[in-house]
């Protein structure tokens, strides 16, 4: 046939149905609604976590909402200031994970590189792909699309690599394993030595690939060996953008991008520098993030932050050894958190070996760290006689406060200790024993209290002894946290339980029968610090009892909000809500309140672990144990009175200030006595001269009547600033005031940025590096032809140095005796006393 | 995140590009760590994001400029005429004559088809591949003189007010904007008579007009912005129709641009214009101000009240800022790397907001339809012909062609849709050159592959052959497909705007090696199929042309780049990778007979 041959006359195809049916087909599936509108995607609202559709996945129908709270790298949500979840649009995996992943560690039947749940997904790699099917007016529409992104929409159907649909299965598994191919291909190592927890080398497995059908890269993509702390192998970076959007997105570093163009493409920092001499902070969590090895802590990076902790431990003759990552994933406690953060984190974990009579930790302690028990007897001590450490009212200050300071109280029997919360002490027990799994010192190590008992073992034992960050990803992560809970609700729930406040009319026998039926109704959860557990006004529908940490309990009065108590472990919270709904009778008794609704707002002042009860069981535990009502009423009548006369007493003190200036949180304040001081700057300059030439106080800051809180660190009970550190280098030691920051600090802010109060502050120092000699020396570089130091960034803070006398040298030096260093009690009272 | 807004209500990430383009020329043409420093310090951004964009865009040096900068195109027709020879050649010269003074570089299609090999130096544009003139001109840039380039003036100035296209004979008067808004300014007056002139977008996706119009229109902004985007970006190989245009008739696309504001309710529109295009930049911008001259943009349009601000945005370059979405990335100071869709960018576009993107010739027709009526460009278009039987009813409108290659008269020409391949060679273009024979067809720059001269029906839509051919045939003559977009899919082929014909005696392995090349290095590198398959697919071809693949290797080697293909055409994000291993994909299905013959030759040299 050719032109030539055919009459132009003569229709040889009806094409006209065919071309009327294939229409231009331009846009991605799932574009449109059911009305034929294009839809807008917007940010997910609150209510679109309530409003649910269906799907199917792999055959299975599944209702599930439209959208879910964003989660941290654990798996907890996220919350925003006022405590409510941060939604975002459900996609086809987080609906996957919904249906198919019932306990943690289950895998998902989708595999994923570029994605985490805990990151914004952009769906880059296409392992994720699935077959999703579309019901459109004008049929039904079939595509791969990458399940990490797609979202959710009514009536889809969709198929993984492990649909029953076999056919539809194995479409989805052959572009996979071509995408896989591709990867492996460019990304895995020739040598095929892979590290544990490379990612893509899993994915491969579980689709079964051995060997990748194309051809190797040839293209040399280069090392980068320039951070003292992580090295790149560009070679392996698959360049799925997840340490990118962990430091830019997590941790808002902003240091890495992406650098090139198509195959060339690489992951850079800042312009393109090497990452030691980038504005890299080191944080980590970039090679925590990262799924291949080209991003992972140097060895040396490692061995030096053991051989430290090594020597730490030498000289305050401790024995002991240091568990590496290798041998703590093995541990089901550890094994869901990740490899490369237990590497990050390789120093953290000691084992202590304890003989009979070791003391493990000393009441009154400052510490920066938990144990496990892994085997062993301890007997717990408090101060004194055997007692109940309890939130007690105490004196002064502290007094109308509310009970803050945590005091040893001589009840007798039961030890509610928040440092021993999880170990099972019954009724006057004081032994815990061959209890693995059970943490100890969580209270000091979280948030900073002192060591609230002394534990001394009884026989030879074993600890694993965990600093914060660990601690805190076993509390955060969902395999490690499965693991806790369980322990809790066995051994220490019920006992925790039965010490409440609440039960105090009971008599023993009917504590314990009264916390047996609360036990199985509890609920454990985590809040963080800040966030708000309810609100005043909010419908009272939950009674909680605190395991860990402290809450604050203030009311809105008009505009000022005003702290009422401050709650520690032990107590429980949120009864009056519920009990002005308990009938006539008792909603008689609370004629001021709007039945069932929250009398105050209460928020987590730090890391934060509750028993919650819902309300309805708490009611029934009302009926079940009469006795309790009338005191329960009594007390809170007793309360809101308070409440009430600390309203009007409040407002005539002025000290608004106080509360919201953190005053009463500060252990050493410095205080200019206005009067006396003559602005000579003494204290300035005799700061700067004990600190390398820097002060690190500002004769600037609050004034109350005649005295001035200068800016100098006030050690404070509660120090924010040691939230976060990325490698632990601020902490508070022995039972010492003074926040003490090592120099190992690597300068990234943090904790300066946590100072509500601007006392920590970041200065250059010319940065030091030991030598091979295994002598310090500058490190030095050349701009522009000149040698000049390597600036490195240092937080500095009051270390409430001892000059000759004893006193900081800001005291000292005063030569008008204007300065002075107290508590903010203290302060107070001299205000009050004027 | 960081997020700051300049005064106009923009995230000031968008000011990226343009305060690097700033600094550079500030500079002599490239950017120092100080200056990025600068930059990221001035609009308040991080400097990886800096260094995101600077190392993406082709525009951005860090390093001085030397005296002269050569580009040789090397795609397609410039390809065909010997473009990567002469290249190596020119690299050759300069080394020897001039040192570090020249740098010579090959480049991917710089819009000048129809005067193979195309080159530049310094942006200046020198054509017609006579490598003698090459050196002239090199030699007079170094000695500071006028090296005299071409202009693309030349070829478009003939076409001025011939197009039916051009309702205005050359000058343009605004007339439908003028009218749109003296009638009621009705939407749904313009929206009916696109519909019924079926006008389908003309940058290759062939969407309805009308309904992307009625999209932007019906969505909902958040703070009340719609925006348009004229593409102007014409970076496919073989395509240079959008050149003419801009030059000959750019009244035509700047009142569609203006007509689309005004009918789904923008108030500010760009066009986006490749950055070697400096003389379309330069009547684009003209035009603009002629238009506002006369009351037809900018304030109060023709004393009706309202207002539509367009600007044309320079492209800081390469070919993946044509993709719609990336081309949108771009505009808003990142990397060029397309979004996944959905969401459209009629609703989810430009900072989010609804945004309406055409190509320069689908808002150039809007003027002629809203003037003659929908009818009337719904009447043009062949009822009949070879192919079109009983479809020719659905055949509507016209539409210009780039044809480049092996033809006598190459160049751009407007023909009614529907018109056989046979027919635009023959006819319009003064048949093939040199009496050559057709050895190979792109009919969509090289994204639909390579068609062979007689197209085996087992490549085409199965229910095509099914259901509309009458009569056994093993194959059909590509000069009897109809150039008509509805038509191509319901027989099987892929048409663009850019046909580039190749004629026997051309090595047509090496030209598919060399467009999967092009998209290999064209690729932005952000999803995995298309950064590492095009490179893989690219290795295989070159493995092939260099004689290095075995009868017996070819074996596993035919599946694995099938099932590769079809996996990048099935899960790239965009259109580039979809169609990225198409080149190799084409060869090894339409010319299986070249490639059993590169096995038996023995190692062939593989140009670069």
């Amino acid at each position: 046939m050719s032109s030539d041959a055919v009459p132009n006359d003569r229709p040889m195809f009806d094409l006209g149905a065919l071309a009327e049916e294939v229409l231009p087909d331009d846009e991605g599936l799932f574009a449109r609604d059911v009305d034929g509108q294009l839809i807008r995607v917007e940010k997910a609202t609150a209510r679109e976590l309530d409003e649910s559709l269906s799907l199917t996945i792999n055959g299975e129908t599944l209702t599930v909402r439209k959208a879910v709270p964003t989660r941290d790298s654990q798996g907890n949500v996220i919350n925003d200031p006022d405590g409510a979840p941060v939604p975002r649009l459900t996609t086809i995996f987080d609906a996957a994970s919904r249906a198919f992943v019932k306990r943690p560690g289950d895998p998902n039947p989708i595999p994923t590189l570029c994605h985490k749940e805990h990151l914004p997904p952009i769906g880059v790699c296409r392992v994720c792909l699935v077959e999703a099917t579309e019901e459109t007016p004008r049929g039904r529409r079939s595509r791969l699309v990458p399940s990490c992104v797609q979202r959710v929409s009514e009536g889809m159907i969709v198929h993984t690599i492990d649909s029953p649909d076999r056919q539809a299965a194995a479409r989805v598994r052959a572009a996979t394993s071509i995408v896989v191919e591709l990867l492996m291909a460019d990304h895995l190592p020739a040598d095929g030595e892979v590290a544990p927890g490379n990612e893509l080398s899993a994915v491969a497995h579980r689709l079964g690939i051995d060997q990748s059908r194309f051809w190797a890269s040839n293209a040399h993509r280069g090392c980068d060996d320039s951070s003292k702390m992580i090295s790149v192998d560009h070679e392996q970076c698959i360049l799925c953008g997840r340490c990118q959007r962990g430091c830019n997105w997590v941790k808002h570093n902003e240091v890495i991008g992406r650098s090139g163009k198509g195959y060339q493409t690489r992951i850079a920092f800042d312009l393109d520098d090497p990452m030691g001499h980038s504005s890299c902070v080191s944080c980590g969590e970039c090679a925590v993030s990262c799924p291949t090895g080209a991003l992972e802590f140097k060895p040396t990076f490692i061995e030096t932050q053991i051989a430290r902790l090594r020597d730490e431990l030498r000289k305050d003759g401790q024995d002991g050894d240091i568990v590496t990552a290798d041998e703590l994933i093995g541990y089901p406690l550890f094994s869901g958190i990740p490899y490369k953060f237990l590497q990050f984190n390789g120093a953290a974990v000691v084992r202590r070996r304890l003989e009979a009579g070791d003391v493990l930790c000393r009441e009154g302690d400052y510490g920066s760290t938990a144990f496990v028990i892994m085997d062993g007897e301890f007997e717990v001590f408090l101060s004194g006689t055997r007692g109940a450490v309890r939130n007690r009212p105490a004196g002064g200050f502290f007094g109308w406060l509310g009970g803050l300071k945590t005091v040893a109280e001589k009840v007798g029997g039961k030890a509610k200790l928040a440092d021993v919360g999880a170990a099972a002490l019954g009724e006057n027990e004081r032994i815990i024993r061959n209890q693995d799994d059970v943490i100890l010192g969580e209270m000091t190590c979280m948030n900073r209290y002192p060591r609230s008992a002394t534990v001394v073992a009884t026989r030879p034992g074993e600890v694993l002894e965990i600093k914060r960050n660990v601690l805190y990803m076993l509390q955060r992560n969902s395999v490690s946290r499965q693991i806790l809970d369980r322990v809790y609700r066995e051994r220490s729930l019920r006992g925790q339980l039965s010490g409440l406040p609440i039960f105090r009319s009971l008599s023993d026998e009917d504590k314990l029968k009264a916390a047996s039926f609360l036990r199985d109704k509890a609920d454990l959860v985590s809040v963080d610090p800040g966030q708000t557990i309810f609100r005043q006004g909010d419908l009272a529908d939950h009674y909680y009892v605190i395991r860990l940490g402290f809450v604050k309990i203030s009311q809105e009065d008009g505009l000022a909000q005003r702290v009422l108590n401050y709650l520690g472990p032990g107590n429980g919270f949120g009864e009056i809500g519920l009990l002005s709904t308990l009938g006539d009778r008792w909603s008689e008794e609370f004629e001021d309140l709007r039945a069932g609704t929250r009398t105050a707002t209460c928020a987590a002042l730090d890391h934060v672990e509750l028993i919650r009860i819902d309300g309805d069981d708490f009611r029934e535990l009302l009926e079940r144990f009469p006795e309790l009502r009338d005191p329960l009423i009594r007390e809170a009548k007793e309360i809101l009175r308070r409440d009430a006369a600390d309203r009007h007493r409040l407002q005539s003190l002025k000290s608004d200030d106080f509360l919201d200036q953190g005053l009463y949180l500060a252990q050493s304040l410095l205080v200019l006595d206005l009067e006396r001081c003559t602005r000579c700057d003494e204290c300035t300059k005799a700061c700067a001269d004990t600190h390398q030439g820097v002060t690190r106080l500002v004769r600037e800051g609050l004034r109350f009547d005649k005295y001035l809180v200068a800016s100098s660190c006030r050690s404070c009970l509660d120090p924010y600033c040691l939230v976060g550190c990325p490698v632990d280098a601020i902490h508070r030691n022995g039972d010492s005031l003074e926040i003490e920051i090592e120099d190992y600090c690597i300068g990234c802010g943090l904790c300066s940025d946590n100072c509500p109060y601007g006392n920590i502050n970041m200065h250059g120092f010319p940065k030091q590096e030991v030598d091979a000699k295994g002598k310090l020396r500058t490190v030095y570089q050349e701009i522009d032809g000149r040698k000049l130091p390597v600036v490195q960034q240092r937080a500095t803070t009051c270390d409430l140095c001892k000059s000759i006398d004893g006193k900081p040298s800001c005291v000292y030096a005063c030569p008008h005796d204007a300065a002075f260093r107290m508590t903010g009690e203290e302060l107070l009272r001299r205000t009050q006393t004027q | 995140m960081n997020e700051s807004y300049n005064t106009d209500g923009f995230r000031t990430e968008s000011l990226i590009i343009p305060a690097l383009h700033e600094r550079q020329n500030a500079r002599g043409g490239y950017l120092t760590s100080a200056d990025m420093a600068a930059v990221a310090a001035e609009i308040n951004q991080p400097l990886h994001r800096i260094q995101a964009v600077v190392s993406f865009y082709p525009h951005f040096r860090t390093e001085p400029p030397p005296k002269a900068c050569v580009k040789i195109c090397r795609d397609m027709a410039c390809h065909l005429n010997g473009s990567v020879s002469m290249t190596e050649r020119m690299k050759a010269w300069c080394q020897q004559e001039h040192g570090a003074e020249v740098e010579v570089e090959g480049v991917s299609c710089l819009g000048r088809c129809d005067r193979p090999p195309a080159a530049t130096i310094n942006d200046q544009l020198i054509t017609a591949g006579d490598e003698a003139r090459m050196k002239a001109a090199i030699t007079s840039v170094l000695r500071d003189e006028d090296p005299q380039p071409d202009l693309d003036w030349d070829l478009a100035e003939p076409k001025v007010g011939r197009w039916e296209m051009d309702c205005y004979g050359g000058v343009g008067r605004y007339d439908a904007v003028r009218q749109f808004l003296a009638q009621g300014a009705d939407p749904d007056v313009v929206l009916a008579a696109l519909e019924k002139a079926n006008l389908l977008g003309m940058g290759g996706a062939g969407g309805r007009a009308y309904k992307k119009w009625r999209d932007v229109l019906d969505a909902t902004s958040s703070h009340g912005e719609k925006f348009i985007v004229c593409n102007a970006d014409e970076s496919e190989p073989g395509t240079f129709k959008d050149r003419e245009i801009l030059l000959a008739a750019p009244h035509l696309t700047i009142e569609g641009v203006i007509l689309a504001g005004l009918v789904v309710g923008a108030k500010r529109g760009w066009i986006y214009v490749r950055h070697e295009y400096p003389e379309q930049i330069e009547r684009c911008e003209k035009e603009i101000r002629r238009a506002t001259e006369m009351g037809a943009c900018g304030r109060n349009l023709f004393a009706s009240g309202r207002d539509f601000h367009l600007n044309v945005f320079p492209s800081p370059g390469g070919y993946i800022c044509g993709e719609q979405t990336a081309l949108i990335e771009a505009m808003e100071g990142k990397r060029a790397e397309p979004r996944i869709r959905p969401p459209e960018l009629q609703t989810n576009g430009l900072y989010q907001q609804p945004t309406l993107l055409s190509n320069v010739e689908t808002f150039a027709w809007v003027p002629a339809i809203l003037r003659d009526g929908g009818e009337w460009f719904a009447g043009r278009g062949l009822k009949s012909g070879p192919l079109a039987g009983t479809a020719g009813r659905l055949v509507k409108g016209k539409r210009l062609f780039s044809v480049s290659g092996d033809v006598a008269r190459p160049g751009v020409y407007e023909v009614e849709n529907g018109t056989t391949l046979g027919e635009l060679i023959d006819v319009h273009c003064g048949g093939m050159k040199d009496g050559k024979q057709i050895a190979a067809v792109a009919l969509s720059g090289p994204s639909g592959g390579l068609l062979s001269p007689r197209v085996p029906i087992s490549q085409l839509n199965r229910r095509f052959v099914e259901s509309a051919l009458s009569e056994e045939l093993s194959d059909m003559d590509v000069r009897d497909l109809p150039l008509d977009i509805n038509l191509a899919r319901a027989i099987g082929f892929m048409l663009g705007a850019g046909i580039v014909v190749y004629g026997t005696g051309c090595d047509v392995l090496a030209e598919a090696v060399a467009n999967s090349r092009f998209y290999r290095n064209e690729s932005c590198g952000k999803c995995v199929p298309c950064r590492i398959g095009s490179q893989k697919i690219t290795e295989m071809g070159e493995a092939l042309l260099a004689g290095r693949v075995s009868e017996e290797q070819l074996q596993s080697f035919q599946p694995t780049a099938t099932q590769l293909g079809d996996v990048m055409t099935a899960t790239s994000i965009c259109g580039l990778g979809q169609v990225a291993a198409a080149p190799m994909q084409s060869i090894l299905k339409s010319f299986p007979e070249l490639a059993r013959q590169a096995c038996r030759n023995d190692s062939r040299e593989a140009e670069q």
